[in-house]
């Protein structure tokens, strides 16, 4: 079992376990710590961000809250809160060096805490995706909301053939079943 | 609406960068909510507004949006104001029709916003500006 290094760090599995979300997600919860006690490779990347302490003490916007987890040959990234245009272009840029840092077969994005997807996250996502598909790994969307995927549909969104699926679980068989 | 605490009023929000987009619709779905918006129309809200705010960055540079609760007849309703001094649309029709951009955007902004909203009203002049005025009403 990898042991964080450092406080800061702590604090942001935390969060990113149990946090805001402990009641919507308390399964994956549950799941989390599964893997966390399963696996000796599942730890916390930071991939290239600095100022994590500050990022878990911090909630206004300004903070770009995605933890990017690794878990085998695959790639966690979990949308903590409203992103910026900015925020949504450096996800983009960290995962795919991710994939070729961590030699990682799969990129999976969770945006159940994303209460809009306009039509710039959603262009971002699919340029993600393709990205992530020229360095040789997949792409699979996770949680998008019914409200947000309504109002996707009438504004006209689409995400292409991006792999889109309803939970964490159901991303890892997928990424599992495509690899076989 | 609750009589304790009532809704923000009319208030302007300043836009000039993609943090005062997430600010924009944070803001509209805090108010929109407050006024008893629910679900899937407090999301169509946030996302016509975060729509409209952006081509005020990518085209106008700076502008503001103002929120206000509208009445008419017995309808209650949201109504979102977004203004700039930009550069104006040349060409409004072009502009509303999908997949038109001029910023390598998907050109669904101002169409999709109209589709999300109940009412959607632009008005633009070169070289003086564009107001857009959208309202969603309660159901």
């Amino acid at each position: 079992m990898l042991l964080p290094t450092d406080y800061s760090r702590i604090a942001w599995a935390a969060i990113c376990l149990c946090g805001r979300r402990t009641l919507f997600y308390l399964n994956e919860c549950n799941y989390w710590y599964m893997l966390w006690i399963e696996t000796n490779s599942f730890h916390l990347t930071i991939c290239g961000r600095d100022g994590l302490a500050g990022a878990v003490e911090s909630e206004g916007p300004t903070v770009m809250g995605v933890p990017i987890l690794k878990q085998g040959e695959y790639i966690i990234a979990s949308i903590q809160s409203a992103l910026t245009d900015q925020d949504l272009f450096q996800l983009r840029d960290e995962l795919s060096a991710c994939v070729g840092k961590h030699r990682s077969k799969g990129v999976i994005v969770d945006v159940t805490m994303l209460d809009v997807m306009d039509s710039f996250a959603t262009r971002t996502v699919r340029d993600l995706a393709q990205m992530v598909r020229l360095r040789g790994a997949k792409t699979v969307i996770v949680g998008i909301q019914p409200e947000v995927a309504f109002a996707m549909v009438q504004l006209g969104l689409e995400l292409g053939d991006v792999a889109t699926v309803l939970d964490l679980e159901e991303a890892l068989e997928l990424l599992r079943y495509e690899s076989r | 609406m609750n009589r304790d605490n009532p809704c923000p009023g009319a208030r302007a929000i300043p836009i000039a960068s993609d943090l005062d987009i997430v600010e924009a619709r944070t803001a509209a779905r805090t108010v929109a909510a407050c006024m008893g918006f629910e679900g899937a129309d407090l999301v169509v809200i946030a996302t016509a507004v975060s729509e409209i705010a952006r081509n005020i960055v990518a085209y106008a540079k700076q502008g503001e949006m103002v929120l206000s609760a509208v009445q008419m007849n017995s309808r209650r309703g949201l109504q979102v104001v977004v203004r700039d001094q930009g550069p104006g649309i040349a060409d409004v029709s072009q502009a509303m029709q999908d997949g038109y951009s001029t910023s390598q955007g998907l050109g669904l902004g101002l169409p999709g916003s109209r589709r999300l909203m109940d009412e959607f009203r632009i008005e633009t002049k070169i070289g003086h500006g564009t107001t857009v005025t959208m309202r969603k009403w309660l159901p």
